[in-house]
C-alpha cells in the first residue's frame, strides 16, 4: 500500500507541465532540488517505516518462535495413595483433600475436586493429573474410614472395589527468581468453552473477525469516550492487549498505540487466533502475590480460588475476567466490594449476550465472593532447602527458576504438618525454662529413605537458617549405638552379656589434657553387662569399650550406617563429641531402623519438563553392608530402652512398639532423640543456637516432640523377631552368666549363635535340684 | 503366555535346575532367549509365591509384569517402588527390582536388591532360590568370584532342603 502511493506522487511531480514556463531558471532549479528533497526524504521515510516494520516483525516472531516465558519450577508433595487396608485417619484424609482446595458438598460429589463427608465415609470425585508413570485418570470413590484404616474402597457409581486411588499431589511452592513472573500454563482445550465465550464478550467481541485492529471498536469506544468526557472504554483488541503486555511499556501516547496497532496485525499475520487467545490466557497479569506477580488464569484461579480453572463457578470466571482491567484494583483479596461489582458487570453482559438466563445471572449475582484463605496455605522452607540442594546436584539454578519443570518430591503433608505443630506445641511448654529454645526434626520412611517432614526453626515457617540440615551439634549418647554395634560385630569377643567396668576412666589425650568421663547420675557402677549400659545409658563403659575397639572400627561402622564423618581423634568421640545435624542422625537411624539396610535420604522422587515428559527418576536405593545379626541385637536394646530405659516414659503413651536413643550433650546443651517404628524413623533436636545449657535432657525434651509426632501419624510397631541365627538366652543382668526364667535379675538377651554365655549363674547351677524340690512339694 | 504355560506344566522345581544351571558365559545370540526364558521362569516363582499382598499391590505389580515383559524397566521399576510404599515387606517385588537391575546391567544393584527380598522371603524357598540366582549372576557380571561361590553354595543349600 505504502508504496504504490509514493509511486504515484513520485510520478505525478515528475511532469508538471504547465507551470514550466512561469519559472525562471533558477527558480526551475530551486523547485527541482525541493521536489528532489521531497522525493529523498519520502523515499528514506519509506525505507525507514520498512526497516521499523521488519523489526517490529522480528520482534514478534523472535519472542513468540521459541520459549515465550520462563515457567518456574512446580514442586509438589508426594500424592496420597487410597487403598484398602492402609493406615489412614479421617483426620488425615480431610487434611489432604483441605490442602487440595478439594470443595465439600453435601451430597455424593458430581464433579472432580469435590468430596462428601459423613461420620466414616468419605466420598471423593479426584482430579485427573499426570504422573511421570503416567496419567490418573478422574475416579468417583467411596472410602470407610475404621479403626484409623481404609476398610473399604469401592467405586460410587460401580460400586466395584477399587483397588487403589491416586490422589493429585498438593503443590507446594515455585521456584522463582526472587522477583519473577509466575503462571501455570493452560493449554486452550484445557480452558472451559463458556470461560472463553465470555471472555470474549468482554474484552473482545469481534476477535474472530478482525486482523488484529478492530476499527469500529476504536471508533464506537472513541464516541464512548467524547460523550462521557473522559476514557470509559477502550478500543483495543485481546491481540493488542497482548502485544501491549508482552512488549510495551504502559505509558498511553500515540507512538506507543501505533507500535502497538502495527505490532498486533503483525502477530495475526503470522499466528492463528487460537494461538493468539492461548498466548493472552496465559500472559495475562492478574495480581501479585509479595515479590510473586501472578499471570495467566491458569494460576490465578488456582491463587484465589484454589482449584483449576475448569472447576471454577461462572461467578468466579466473571471475578478474574473482571480483573484484566484492574488486576489491582479489582483485586478480589483487597478489594472485595469492587471486585464483586465487577463480576457482577461481566455477569450481566454475559446476560445480555445470552449466555446465561435471567435466574441464573440472578442467582451468580447474589453469591458472596468467597476466595481462598491465603493463610492456610503452607509454607515448607526447610523441605523445599532440600529439595532445592539435592536438585542442584543435577539442574543448573537457572533451569529450575525458567524451564518449567515439574518437582515431584516425597513430602507428606500431614507428617509434616503433625511434626510443625509438635515443635510449635512442646518448644511453647518448654519455653518458660529455656528461653529463646530452637527446634530442628527430621522424619523419614524407614523403607525408602523418603523425606516425610523437616523443621528447620521452632518457627517451622521462617525461612531462615535450617537447622536440621546446617544446625551440627554433639550428638552425645546418639553415638553410643553405634560404638555397641561396633563392638556386636565382632561377636567371638562381645555380646549384649559381655562385662563393661563402670569405674573410674581417667584418659590422656593426644594434647596431654586429661579426660575423666562421668555417668549423668556422677556414680559408678561396677561391672556391667553391655545391655544394661546402653539400656541406661551409662558413659564410662562406652567410654571404656570404644578405646578398646579403636576409632576405626568406629568409624567404619559409621560408614557401614551411611554416615562418613570422620571422627576427630578424640576419647570423647565415643560419648558423642562429634558435630552432626539431625538429618544425618536420621540417615544413621534409618539404617537400624531398616534392619542395616541403608537407604540415603531423599526428597525427589522425580522430574519431568513442562510437558510432563519423565526427565529424571530417583530411583529407590538400598545397600546392606552391617551384619543383620548384629544390627537385631542393638535394635533388640532400643527396643528395650523405650519401656524400661532412658526412654521408659514413652512406655504407655504410644499403643505400638517403638524403638529409640536419648541423647544429651554435655552440661545440657543439647537434647536429642532418634527413634522409629517399623515404617517411620524420626530425629527430634532442641537447644540454643548459642550453646547455652537448656536444662533438657534427651528425655525432657525432644523425645516429647518425637512423642506427639508418633502419636499423631499412622504407624505401624517395629517386628520383634530374630534373625535366623539368633538364640534367645536367658541371662543374669548383672554377671551376665547363663540364667533361668525364674532366677532373681534374669533377663531374655539375643545372642548370635555360638556367642552365648557359657557359665551358669549359681541359681542357673541349681536350677534342676530346684525343679526337683518342687516336685516333691 | 504359550511358554508360561508350558513352563508351568513342567513344575517350578525344575524351572529352577534350568535357572540354576544357565551357563555362566554365553553367545550373544543367546541372550535374547535367555532372557526371555530367565523372565519367564522368574515370573512363575514371582506369581507362584505364597506370600500374602493387598489389592493393591497386585495391582501395581501386575501393571510392573507387564511394563517388565514389554521391557519398560523404568516404569515397572516405578510401579514396584510404589507397590513397595504400600509393603515394604513384600518380597516378591524386591525380587523382580532385582531382577530389573540384572536386566539394566546393574549387578550391585541387583545384589542388593535380592538380600532386600530375601530379608522378607521368610519359608518361601522357591524365591531364595532365584534371589541368589540373581545374586550369582550378579557376582559374576562383577568378577567376583567369591560372591558367586558363596551363592552357589548357599543355592545347593536351599536345593537339598
Amino acid at each position: 500500500m505504502t508504496r504504490k502511493k509514493t509511486k504515484k506522487k513520485v510520478s505525478h511531480k515528475k511532469t508538471p507541465r504547465r507551470k514550466k514556463p512561469k519559472q525562471s531558471p533558477r527558480n526551475r532549479n530551486k523547485s527541482q532540488a525541493l521536489r528532489r528533497t521531497i522525493v529523498l526524504f519520502t523515499g528514506i521515510s519509506v525505507i525507514v517505516l520498512a526497516l521499523y516494520v521488519v523489526w517490529l516483525d522480528y520482534r514478534v516472531v523472535n519472542r513468540f518462535s521459541g520459549r515465550i516465558w520462563a515457567i518456574p519450577a512446580r514442586v509438589y508433595a508426594r500424592p496420597l495413595e487410597l487403598y484398602e487396608g492402609r493406615p489412614l485417619t479421617t483426620e488425615a484424609l480431610l487434611f489432604e483433600l483441605n490442602r487440595l482446595d478439594y470443595q465439600r458438598v453435601n451430597q455424593s460429589p458430581s464433579r472432580p475436586g469435590r468430596y462428601y463427608h459423613k461420620g466414616n465415609v468419605i466420598e471423593i470425585q479426584t482430579r485427573a493429573f499426570r504422573f511421570w508413570d503416567g496419567e490418573e485418570f478422574s475416579q468417583d470413590v467411596r472410602i470407610n474410614i475404621r479403626g484409623n484404616r481404609i476398610s473399604a474402597q469401592h467405586g460410587l457409581k460401580s460400586r466395584q472395589a477399587i483397588p487403589l486411588v491416586r490422589l493429585d499431589p498438593v503443590y507446594i511452592t515455585g521456584i522463582f527468581p526472587a522477583h519473577g513472573q509466575d503462571r501455570v500454563l493452560l493449554k486452550l482445550d484445557e480452558v472451559p468453552d463458556l470461560f472463553k465465550q465470555v471472555l470474549l464478550m468482554v474484552e473482545d467481541r469481534r476477535f474472530f473477525e478482525h486482523s488484529g485492529v478492530d476499527f469500529r471498536s476504536i471508533a464506537r469506544a472513541l464516541l464512548a469516550n467524547i460523550e462521557a468526557g473522559r476514557t470509559v472504554q477502550g478500543g483495543s483488541t485481546i491481540t493488542q492487549q497482548l502485544v501491549k503486555n508482552m512488549f510495551l511499556t504502559p505509558e498511553r501516547n500515540l507512538w506507543r498505540k501505533m507500535n502497538e496497532a502495527i505490532m498486533a496485525l503483525l502477530l495475526e499475520l503470522h499466528y492463528d487466533k487460537q494461538q493468539i487467545l492461548e498466548t493472552y490466557i496465559n500472559e495475562v497479569y492478574l495480581g501479585q502475590d509479595s515479590e510473586r506477580a501472578i499471570h495467566g488464569f491458569g494460576l490465578a484461579s488456582d491463587f484465589y480460588f484454589g482449584k483449576p480453572l475448569s472447576e471454577l463457578e461462572l461467578d468466579q470466571m466473571a471475578v478474574l475476567i473482571g480483573m484484566i482491567k484492574g488486576a489491582s484494583y479489582y483485586n478480589p483479596v483487597r478489594n472485595p466490594q469492587r471486585a464483586t461489582e465487577r463480576r457482577n458487570t461481566v455477569l450481566n453482559i454475559s446476560l445480555a449476550q445470552g449466555l446465561i438466563t435471567e435466574r441464573q445471572a440472578a442467582d451468580l449475582k447474589a453469591k458472596k465472593l468467597v476466595v481462598t484463605n491465603r493463610g492456610k496455605r503452607a509454607f515448607y522452607p526447610a523441605f523445599v532447602n532440600l529439595v532445592q540442594r539435592q536438585l542442584t546436584r543435577d539442574y543448573d539454578a537457572e533451569d529450575l527458576k525458567s524451564e518449567g519443570l515439574q518437582v515431584f518430591t516425597t513430602l507428606d503433608p500431614y507428617v509434616q504438618h503433625v511434626t510443625e505443630r509438635a515443635v510449635r506445641s512442646t518448644v511453647a511448654v518448654l519455653e518458660p525454662q529455656a528461653s529463646d529454645l530452637q527446634a530442628a526434626a527430621v522424619v523419614a520412611s524407614v523403607d525408602s529413605g523418603e523425606v516425610l517432614a523437616i523443621v528447620g526453626d521452632k518457627n517451622p515457617s521462617f525461612p531462615g537458617f535450617n537447622r536440621a540440615l546446617d544446625a551440627r551439634r554433639h550428638i552425645g549418647s546418639l553415638m553410643k549405638p553405634v560404638v555397641y554395634l561396633a563392638a556386636v560385630r565382632q561377636h567371638n569377643k562381645y555380646s549384649l552379656a559381655s562385662l563393661l567396668s563402670d569405674t573410674r576412666l581417667r584418659v590422656e589425650g593426644q594434647d596431654g589434657q586429661i579426660w575423666e568421663p562421668k555417668n549423668y547420675d556422677k556414680t559408678y557402677h561396677g561391672d556391667v553387662i553391655m545391655y544394661e549400659a546402653l539400656l541406661k545409658s551409662y558413659n564410662i563403659p562406652v567410654a571404656r569399650l570404644g578405646l578398646e575397639l579403636g576409632l576405626s572400627a568406629i568409624t567404619d561402622t559409621l560408614r557401614q550406617l551411611g554416615n562418613t564423618t570422620v571422627l576427630p581423634p578424640y576419647p570423647s568421640v565415643t560419648l558423642g563429641a562429634v558435630d552432626m545435624s539431625p538429618f544425618e542422625i536420621a540417615s544413621i537411624y534409618q539404617t537400624f531402623a531398616a534392619n542395616g539396610f541403608h537407604s540415603p535420604l531423599r526428597s525427589v522422587r522425580a522430574v519431568l519438563n513442562k510437558e510432563g515428559v519423565p526427565l529424571k527418576r530417583y530411583q529407590l536405593d538400598v545397600k546392606r553392608e552391617t551384619d543383620p545379626a548384629a544390627m537385631a541385637l542393638i535394635n533388640f536394646v532400643l527396643h528395650k530402652i523405650t519401656q524400661s530405659g532412658t526412654a521408659a516414659a514413652l512406655a504407655g503413651e504410644l499403643n505400638i512398639d517403638v524403638a529409640g536413643k536419648t541423647g544429651t550433650s554435655d552440661d545440657l546443651f543439647d537434647s536429642w532423640f532418634a527413634g522409629f517404628s517399623a515404617d517411620k524413623v524420626a530425629v527430634v533436636w532442641l537447644g540454643h543456637d548459642d550453646q547455652r545449657p537448656t536444662g533438657l535432657t534427651g528425655a525432657s525434651g525432644a523425645m516429647r516432640v518425637w512423642k506427639r509426632v508418633f502419636q499423631d501419624i499412622a504407624v505401624s510397631s517395629i517386628k520383634l523377631d530374630m534373625p535366623d541365627d539368633i538364640r534367645m538366652v536367658w541371662v543374669d543382668q548383672e554377671t551376665g552368666l547363663l540364667s533361668d526364667k525364674g532366677c532373681e535379675n534374669a533377663v531374655k538377651l539375643p545372642f548370635i549363635r555360638g556367642s552365648e554365655p557359657t557359665a551358669s549363674s549359681d541359681c542357673k547351677a541349681k536350677a534342676p535340684l530346684n525343679w526337683f524340690k518342687k516336685l516333691f512339694k | 503366555m504359550t511358554l508360561r504355560r508350558f513352563l508351568s506344566a513342567a513344575g517350578t522345581a525344575s524351572l529352577l535346575a534350568q535357572l540354576a544351571c544357565a551357563p555362566a558365559g554365553y553367545q550373544k545370540s543367546e541372550v535374547v532367549s535367555e532372557q526371555a526364558t530367565t523372565l519367564a521362569m522368574a515370573s512363575e516363582i514371582w506369581q507362584q509365591s505364597d506370600i500374602e499382598s493387598l489389592p493393591a499391590v497386585d495391582d501395581l505389580v501386575r501393571q510392573a509384569d507387564a511394563q517388565i515383559a514389554s521391557r519398560k524397566l523404568d516404569m515397572a521399576a516405578e510401579k514396584l517402588e510404589r507397590a513397595l510404599r504400600i509393603s515394604p515387606d513384600y518380597a516378591p517385588a524386591w525380587s523382580r527390582l532385582a531382577h530389573i537391575a540384572l536386566a539394566e546391567a546393574d549387578p550391585g544393584r541387583a545384589i542388593q536388591m535380592a538380600r532386600r527380598s530375601n530379608s522378607h522371603a521368610g519359608d518361601s524357598v522357591e524365591l531364595k532360590l532365584l534371589n541368589w540366582q540373581y545374586i550369582r549372576k550378579a557376582s559374576q557380571m562383577l568378577g567376583d568370584v567369591e560372591g558367586a561361590r558363596n551363592a552357589s553354595e548357599t543355592i545347593n543349600t536351599l536345593r537339598s532342603l
